[in-house]
């Protein structure tokens, strides 16, 4: 079978595809789902190793639950962020918040010509240094709006709190956010006009 | 006024959302490749086959040749020196005695080894 994630079904048709036996209909799965969980629980928990550890287990619970899984109640996505999320919250509530700050590799980039990917990568990193320095409910609100591009109702229903929640978490988040970095203004374009 | 203000502040750090989002880390491919093993060990099972029938044991064997099994009571009152095994067709075999088969009891009633019979 060919390793291929252009699979046209959608995630819920792919997963209840699984449920009835269809054990391909998983690598398509993977190959969408891993990376975004994996891009959201590194950028949570710091850590590499942890990250992968959250995921597999997140995606161990996505196969368990396909035989179970109803339509047209939560998107595949959401639910994953959902456990993700909360797989987070426990591991840092036991180990205690942002152990390894330089276990996230920093993209290198020495071809010539390549100023625009280094400025890119130093805003990235001052991102995360500033994310790391809010509170916990408002840097994943943050990070699930703009930067894993989850609507405000789908963030509503991974964080388990209403919209207007979520609005909240996310306008508070981004003004202590453009305060951290105003510093940087001068070095990476930071415009606080 | 403030909302604008709120899109201006918010174009400020757009740039260093798109920069994170370029940024993500990737899975490793021992990762995807873990997550995928974990499908195959949990995915649905198909309806298993039944298992094939075990192989006839002697006794199975003999009982299938005579017909039949009586009452285990039934047997247990018998005594030693005439054990009769019934069967189902007394046209096609003669009526055997235990004794005249070479086995003992115990062979044909495994358990029953430790029964005491009394000499007839």
């Amino acid at each position: 079978m060919p390793f291929d994630a252009s699979d046209e079904r959608t995630d819920e048709d792919l997963l209840l595809a699984f449920g009835a036996g269809e054990v391909s209909a998983a690598q398509a799965l993977t190959l969408r789902l891993t990376p975004r969980a994996f891009g959201y629980a590194s950028r949570v928990l710091k850590d590499m190793t942890e990250a992968e550890d959250v995921v597999q287990e997140a995606m161990m619970r996505l196969w368990k639950i396909a035989p179970d899984w109803r339509t047209g109640e939560a998107q595949v996505s959401t639910w994953l962020y959902r456990v993700v999320a909360n797989l987070c919250t426990d591991r840092l509530r036991k180990t205690g918040r942002g152990v390894a700050l330089d276990a996230i590799p920093e993209p290198e980039d020495h071809t010539p010509g390549a100023v625009d990917q280094m400025v890119a990568a130093e805003r990235a990193k001052a991102l995360d240094d500033a994310l790391d320095q809010l509170p916990e409910r408002q840097k994943q609100a943050v990070v699930l709006r703009h930067i894993e591009g989850l609507s405000n109702p789908e963030i509503a229903t991974v964080m388990d709190i209403g919209v207007e929640a979520v609005e909240s978490l996310t306008a508070r988040g981004k003004r202590a956010l453009k305060t951290a970095l105003a510093g940087k203004k001068a070095t990476l374009g930071f415009e606080d006009g | 006024m403030m909302a604008e203000n709120e899109r201006d502040r918010d174009d400020a750090l757009d740039p260093f959302f798109e920069a994170a989002r370029e940024a993500r880390p990737e899975p490793s491919d021992a990762l995807m490749a873990r997550i995928l093993a974990d499908a195959a060990d949990a995915a649905p099972r198909p309806v298993e086959q039944p298992r094939p029938a075990e192989k006839p044991s002697l006794i199975a064997s003999i009982l299938d040749a005579i017909g039949g099994w009586p009452s285990f009571a039934g047997l247990a009152t018998a005594t030693v020196a005439g054990v009769w095994i019934g069967f189902a067709s007394p046209d096609t075999l003669s009526t055997l005695t235990l004794a005249e088969t070479g086995f003992d009891l115990a062979d044909v009633l495994p358990g029953t080894a430790e029964l005491v019979f009394e000499e007839g």
